[in-house]
């Protein structure tokens, strides 16, 4: 199937900060395809350069399998954006500022009006169509901006972190539109520092930094890629060198320390990994208390990636 | 386009803080300028003749009586404002209060008699009013006289009633024409002043608007950008609602200050519309280029045009006499000058409907603005018609 996103090797300057370097992205339809970095790794860049908006200094890009230009007015039409900061007019109500984005896309008012009450419920705006932004709360407002972004029903919308400043409420109902979207067969970009987001709702992922992709792949295939297996933390009340040495000679850990009151194992891949690190316990009369046995994260892989944190 | 139109349209009728220098404005100052300028209008009219009348048997049956009566009768062309007395000392002592400035009375044989105050020096409204009312009681004696002469040599002459007023009437020696359009009243180019600012405050609208658009000054303008709209059509559909914003902002404002104020606009109302429309496209043009300006933050931008419209309205004569003869003179001195100065120039378009029977300079005063709304668009154009941006 024809990508539906191809960027070939696109650079980008500010001055002398490189802001893209040589940087490829290969979206395939149906997709919803998580870009995943810091503030600053050049997230929202791309995606501006992707809409024409911004120059860039060298590489290719192609939308719907045709070559994106400024003027290329039939692609934008296909293609929806929710940008990171609200951009509505606060002069316009809820209804008018769906309408007036719409338009910009759908010309003909009659079509325009089914989309916009499609739209006005899809992001649960109903009880609110009458009221001019400033009497949102920024939960409603995120909800409006996406209203603004889809209403046309794009078959390829970017999302630039919509749920920054939002409830856990109004991020878990943003988060559900978005997989409702894409069951209706819209392609998602979606963009975060939260890799939470990322894992719950991408199908496939890219961890940026510094204008560099650095890995892509599914959620299991970025963890597979590093060593990182489970992180096995036991409450004991005691555990001296014999224990730590013990554990440090089996095959499947990486590293173990105790803190006074937390045994912490880092394990590799394995397949009984909990069941190895408690035989050894037993083994020299440890008295466990609670077991906690985590998978590695996101941030795991962007930790052995960039020898940063994410959250950094 | 119709629907960015339409929603650039309801955005800035929605602005309220642009009402407040584009209408509010011009509407509390022209009717602070109603108070300032009545008496500067009014020092300049003729008031009738306060005459006192000794009211005797002789006065009454005197042919006299009835000439005063006409002369003294209320209407536009009233020439004197008669009190009459009862005897001669009553009305001595209202001329030397000074209610009135001369007394009227008729002898036994019919005569007219007229006594004024002294002259106090100068020419002034009472020396004027004096020379009225001798030239009233001259002229009634020197035409009774002369029907009397005509009566004793061709009595017969007498029953043609056309040679009886022509013997009577002074003559066409002159011929009174008119060198404006209007009888010139000074307050108006305070007024027509007045309209010049309003009309650079309402660059605001097209400020505003043209900031909206820009990717690179606001988000909704990187917003709008991303839409499947052309920029062009974007650009023309905000000009357009901003120039009609404008237009009916100017328009408001002139209906006030033609109706409720009641200026004097020569009868020329609907290329006084024209002129409106002209300046509310300078206005846009003017708009758009500060809007457009790279870098600059709308509170500065707002600051520049607030600045720059209360600079140029010094030289177009808006704060009084010695800024009315400062832009006179600059006008005279200056022409080029005074031809740049948009505040002076719209001011200018309208007084030259006000002034001029011929239309030309009015002509060439709007070809002026039409000139400077081109060059300014030109200039912006360099800003805004840029696609894409290095950064934003």
């Amino acid at each position: 199937m024809e990508d539906i996103i191809a960027v070939d090797n696109l650079v980008k300057r500010y001055g002398d900060v490189i802001a893209l370097d040589h940087f490829n992205l290969h979206i395939a339809p149906g997709e919803v395809f998580g870009l995943l970095g810091p503030n600053g790794s050049g997230k929202t860049t791309v995606i501006n350069c992707m809409l024409q908006l911004l120059t860039y200094d060298k590489g290719s890009i192609s939308l719907f399998g045709e070559s994106m230009t400024p003027v290329r007015y039939d692609l934008k039409r296909r293609v929806g954006i929710v940008p990171q900061n609200v951009a509505v007019f606060e002069e316009l109500t809820v209804r008018q500022n769906i309408d007036y984005f719409c338009a910009l896309y759908v010309p003909d008012k009659g079509r325009r009006a089914a989309l916009v009450d499609e739209a006005i419920a899809f992001v649960g705006l109903e009880d609110y169509v009458r009221f001019r932004p400033r009497k949102l709360s920024g939960g409603l407002l995120r909800r409006l901006n996406i209203a603004c972004g889809i209403a046309h029903k794009p078959e390829l919308i970017f999302f630039d972190e919509p749920t920054v400043a939002v409830d856990p409420q109004s991020r878990n109902a943003i988060l559900e539109g978005i997989l409702r979207l894409n069951a209706q067969g819209s392609t998602i970009v979606y963009t975060s520092h939260y890799m939470e987001e990322v894992e719950d709702i991408c199908t496939r992922i890219m961890i940026m930094d510094q204008g560099r992709a650095l890995a892509t792949g599914t959620n299991d295939e970025l963890k597979a890629m590093i060593g990182t297996g489970e992180r096995i933390r036991v409450e004991v009340d005691a555990a001296d060198d014999a224990v730590l040495r013990a554990l440090r000679a089996l095959p499947c850990v990486a590293g173990a320390t105790f803190d006074g009151a937390v045994l912490e194992t880092t394990c590799g891949n394995g397949q009984h990994n909990v069941a190895d690190v408690l035989a050894v316990l037993a083994t020299h009369g440890v008295a466990t208390g609670r077991i906690y046995a985590e998978p590695p994260t996101l941030n795991d892989v962007f930790l052995e990636v960039t020898g940063k944190e994410l959250r950094d | 386009m119709w629907n960015v139109f339409k929603g650039a349209l309801t955005v800035l009728t929605r602005k309220r803080e642009l009402f407040v220098w584009s209408l509010a404005f011009p509407i509390i100052l022209s009717t602070m300028f109603m108070f300032m300028f009545s008496n500067l209008d009014s020092s300049t009219a003729f008031d009738p003749v306060p005459t006192g009348v000794v009211a005797d048997a002789a006065y009454k049956g005197s042919a006299f009586a009835d000439v005063v009566d006409e002369l003294g009768a209320s209407g536009d062309d009233q020439l004197l404002a008669v009190h009459a007395f009862a005897t001669a000392d009553e009305a001595r002592e209202a001329l030397s209060a000074g209610d009135v400035l001369g007394i009227v009375s008729v002898d036994a044989e019919g005569t007219p008699l007229l006594v004024v105050t002294p002259s106090s020096g100068g020419v002034g409204v009472e020396q004027i009013g004096r020379t009225v009312l001798g030239t009233v009681v001259d002229t009634y004696v020197r035409n009774a006289d002369l029907v009397a002469g005509i009566a004793a040599d061709n009595p017969l002459a007498l029953a043609d009633p056309n040679r009886v007023e022509e013997a009577l009437s002074r003559g066409s020696v002159t011929e009174q024409v008119s060198l404006t359009h209007a009888a010139p009243t000074e307050s108006v180019r305070y007024y027509y002043a007045l309209l010049g600012m309003a009309a650079l405050f309402c660059g605001q609208v097209g400020m505003l608007a043209i900031c909206e658009t820009q990717p690179n000054l606001s988000a909704l303008g990187a917003r709008r950008a991303l839409g499947a709209t052309s920029r062009g059509k974007t650009l023309a559909a905000t000009l357009a609602a901003s120039w009609l914003v404008s237009f009916a902002c100017l328009i408001v404002a002139f209906l006030y200050m033609r109706f409720a104020v009641g200026i004097d606009f020569s009868g020329r109302e609907g290329l006084c519309v024209a002129a409106i429309a002209a300046a509310a496209l300078l206005s846009t043009a003017l708009g758009t280029l500060l809007g457009s300006l790279p870098k600059v933050g709308l509170g500065v931008k707002t600051g520049l045009l607030t600045a720059l419209t209360c600079f140029l309205s010094l030289f177009a004569g808006l704060y009084g006499e010695p800024c009315m003869a400062l832009a006179d003179s600059i006008a005279r001195s200056f022409p080029a000058l005074a031809s740049i100065n948009p505040a002076k120039v719209i001011t200018d378009v309208f007084y030259s409907l006000y002034y001029y029977d011929s239309l030309m300079p009015f002509a060439q005063k709007i070809g002026i603005l039409l000139a400077m709304a081109a060059a300014l668009f030109a200039v912006s154009a360099l800003f805004i018609r840029r696609q894409r941006y290095a950064s934003l």
